[in-house]
């Protein structure tokens, strides 16, 4: 016997119901194990729209990475959103805690740095082991942001880390979120990191109605830019 | 690069007629070191070992103090720890690659190795996934749609990356092990 009691669960779900998060034709619900990824510049919602994303499962878990935001201040970010606190978990890993203390909660799992990316694998595990049989309705995991990352490892690192963590989504049928500011990085590492994603919300602002949206890599959904 | 070529085995355990006996079933296949103590398996710790099979009850220092100092010095190895109480998800959390239960099979001993040795290779292929990626967008950065359209070299490299893809995708259910998944990720961060 080597390991195989440490094999988390698969989801037992049909789809993933993103509610009217993305007034985007054929985007009412997406496929279990897809990877989407939020893409735009500062002050546009990114981040937001992520939580909007997490919390359209009312039935299912969620996990939210975050590097940016403290993870108490993140759930009451998520409670806002979604009028509930539950059942959204955090791996805090932004290297400071508001309680001045690191030991892990029911909610929150502390990572000592942004740049710690084993540690912050290790979270997401001691999360999904923690849910247990509640993950077969679904389990919704979100990093935010891939940008801040990148701040704190080399890119090379972070496509790596992504390309383990949305092979997990994929392979146990989560609903895989991030968040990327393309214009902070060098084109070529956007192009690498974007890649590993099924599905890209472009996000950009509009003169009129503020932003607008698009969808990429989604069969039943248009590519033209709609407003958001 | 050893002598021999083979991947090298550093087995740490303090019970000499065990110790032996798992040296018999792997020497076919793999160059093995023994070490006794802690102290020992430090010593004879080198950049050739590949995987290190650790008892967790050794006399002296314990098969954690032992990893903990082994990581603290960058080793790129993959260790094992060999226990007869069920680690459940500590060995995870303390950093171990794998573990494997007390007494082991010899198909299980020999089984945990090949798959700590092809967790190596996979982190090598991501990488050359990347590099390929990198290239493409380099490519793309640099020419109109119509010229790569009509480049050989554009189309053999899609073709790579797909194969790549392909290949890569196909092994993708390991992620569901917890210890695979978080290993994983610890073996990218290791091996820069």
């Amino acid at each position: 016997m080597s390991s195989e009691d440490l094999s988390s669960r698969r989801v037992q779900v049909e789809d993933y119901d993103l509610d009217d998060v993305l007034p985007v034709e054929g985007l009412a619900a997406i496929d279990p194990g897809t990877n989407v990824l939020i893409s735009g510049g500062r002050m546009l919602g990114k981040d937001r729209l992520a939580l909007e994303l997490l919390a359209a499962g009312a039935d299912d878990q969620a996990i939210a990475v975050t590097p940016d935001t403290a993870g108490s201040r993140l759930r009451e970010d998520f409670a806002s959103v979604a009028g509930r606190l539950d059942p959204l978990r955090v791996v805090d890993c932004t290297g400071a805690s508001d309680s001045g203390s690191f030991d892990d909660t029911d909610d929150v799992k502390y990572v000592t740095s942004p740049g710690d990316l084993t540690g912050i694998g290790m979270g997401i595990v001691k999360c999904t082991r923690e849910m247990g049989e509640s993950v077969d309705d679904g389990l919704r995991l979100a990093v935010l942001s891939l940008s801040t990352l990148l701040r704190y490892s080399d890119p090379d690192r972070v496509f790596n880390f992504l390309h383990t963590v949305t092979g997990r989504v994929s392979a146990a049928d989560y609903l895989g979120i991030a968040t990327l500011d393309p214009g902070a990085h060098d084109p070529q590492d956007v192009n690498t990191l974007t890649s590993q994603f099924d599905v890209v919300v472009e996000l950009r602002e509009a003169d009129e109605v503020g932003r607008e949206a698009r969808v990429l890599g989604h069969h039943e959904s248009p590519r033209t830019w709609q407003p958001l | 690069m050893t002598a021999t070529d083979e991947p090298v085995v550093l087995v740490v355990e303090d019970e000499p007629d065990v110790g032996e006996t798992y040296e018999l079933w792997l020497a076919g296949d793999y160059e093995v070191r023994r070490a006794a103590t802690g102290t020992e398996a430090l010593e004879a710790l080198d950049e050739d070992v590949d995987v290190v099979l650790l008892d967790r009850m050794l006399p002296g220092m314990s098969g954690e103090a032992v990893l903990s100092e082994l990581r603290d010095r960058g080793h790129d190895v993959q260790v094992a720890m060999v226990t007869a109480v069920d680690p459940d998800f500590d060995i995870v959390e303390m950093g171990f690659d794998a573990y494997v239960t007390k007494p082991p099979t010899r198909e299980t001993l020999l089984e945990t190795i090949t798959d700590l040795l092809e967790r190596r290779e996979r982190t090598d292929r991501v990488r050359e996934y990347r590099a390929l990626l990198s290239k493409r967008a380099a490519l793309e950065g640099g020419k109109s749609g119509t010229e790569l359209v009509e480049s050989d070299a554009y189309d053999e490299l899609e073709e790579q990356i797909a194969a790549l893809e392909d290949e890569l995708e196909a092994d993708e259910d390991r992620l569901l092990d917890d210890s695979e998944f978080v290993g994983a990720l610890r073996d990218f961060e290791e091996s820069d």
